[in-house]
């Protein structure tokens, strides 16, 4: 579908000059699910005097589907472009989970575990999906009753739609990752054996408990990174 | 790949093996502002250091405060 008619309208900017009025009434911040393509589009909504949103998602790092440094260092460069506050994104309700674009089947938790570290220390505010921070991955529908996604049930088989992005959190290793005693809407993947909240805080060597660790020492550095205190980062080249 | 992030003086460092195969890197930062700093591990995981020499196993974390 073209999205010409129903995208990235000029008004919509005016529409976020009134939003930010309001916002700054109330001390509010505003953050925008923006999928932009360019640098440029991105900035925009910042604002060109920076009275529109406070934090645009940059979704063009989501568009990185590799471990690609020279990749991810030019997305970096690009989004440092744009004026405003970095916002950075790996997953969300509408990609496959970074566990599965990332991983390589093999080494999928110390991939978890690095793309933690890497997007929890970059200069901005990560954006965390749920149940990145326990490995958790896409569990799609393998047939096309199962899916409740209106997108997966026009396009399959070749779009399954996004219910495999959408499953519950995985709480404990109970029925339904403990997250319902009735069948939820969307089915857990089998990995909640092991990949749940519950587990994984036992496990020094979780997911979980690493990420955790990135958190804690990831808060400190964002709050050095205010506007009042800003850290720069440099990418040094090996 | 790596980064350095600094403020008044004191900086962290973060190494990350993009890849599926060991790396050993040897960071001089005397040109950020750092000469002869040593890196005071933080937080790593399938990763170590030795001086300014960080070995990094498959998909290695290395963070590190530079003094």
């Amino acid at each position: 579908m073209e999205n010409t008619y129903n995208k990235n309208f000029p008004e919509v900017h005016e529409e976020l000059q009134k939003l930010r009025k309001v916002a700054d009434e109330s001390n509010a911040v505003l953050i925008g699910e923006t999928w932009t393509s360019t640098a440029d589009e991105l900035d925009r909504y910042y604002g060109q005097k920076g009275n529109e949103l406070q934090m645009p998602m940059d979704f063009m790092f989501t568009t990185v589907n590799q471990l690609s440094p020279p990749e991810f260092r030019r997305q970096i460069a690009a989004v440092d472009v744009a004026h405003g506050w970095p916002v950075f994104v790996i997953s969300n309700h509408d990609i496959v989970r970074s566990y599965n674009r990332y991983g390589d089947g093999k080494n999928n938790d110390a991939i978890a575990k690095l793309m933690g570290a890497f997007y929890l220390t970059l200069r901005g505010t990560p954006i965390m999906y749920y149940g990145e921070e326990i490995g958790m991955q896409n569990n799609d529908p393998k047939r096309r009753e199962d899916v409740k996604d209106p997108i997966g049930r026009t396009g399959w088989p070749k779009e399954k739609g996004r219910d495999g992005e959408r499953t519950p959190m995985q709480w404990n290793a109970a029925p339904n990752a403990g997250f319902s005693d009735k069948a939820p809407w969307l089915p857990v993947p089998p990995s909640f054996k092991t990949h749940n909240v519950e587990s994984e805080s036992k496990d020094p060597n979780s997911v979980l408990v690493c990420i955790r660790k990135f958190l804690r020492f990831g808060i400190p550095m964002k709050r050095c990174s205010t506007a009042v205190i800003r850290l720069s980062t440099k990418t040094i080249r090996m | 790949m790596s980064y350095l992030r600094s403020y008044e003086g004191k900086g962290v460092l973060v190494a990350l093996n993009m890849s599926g195969r060991p790396r050993k890197a040897v960071f001089d930062l005397s040109k950020q502002g750092f000469k002869g700093a040593e890196l005071k591990s933080v937080i790593s995981s399938a990763a170590s250091a030795k001086g300014n020499e960080v070995m990094l196993e498959p998909f290695g974390v290395f963070i590190a405060e530079v003094e």
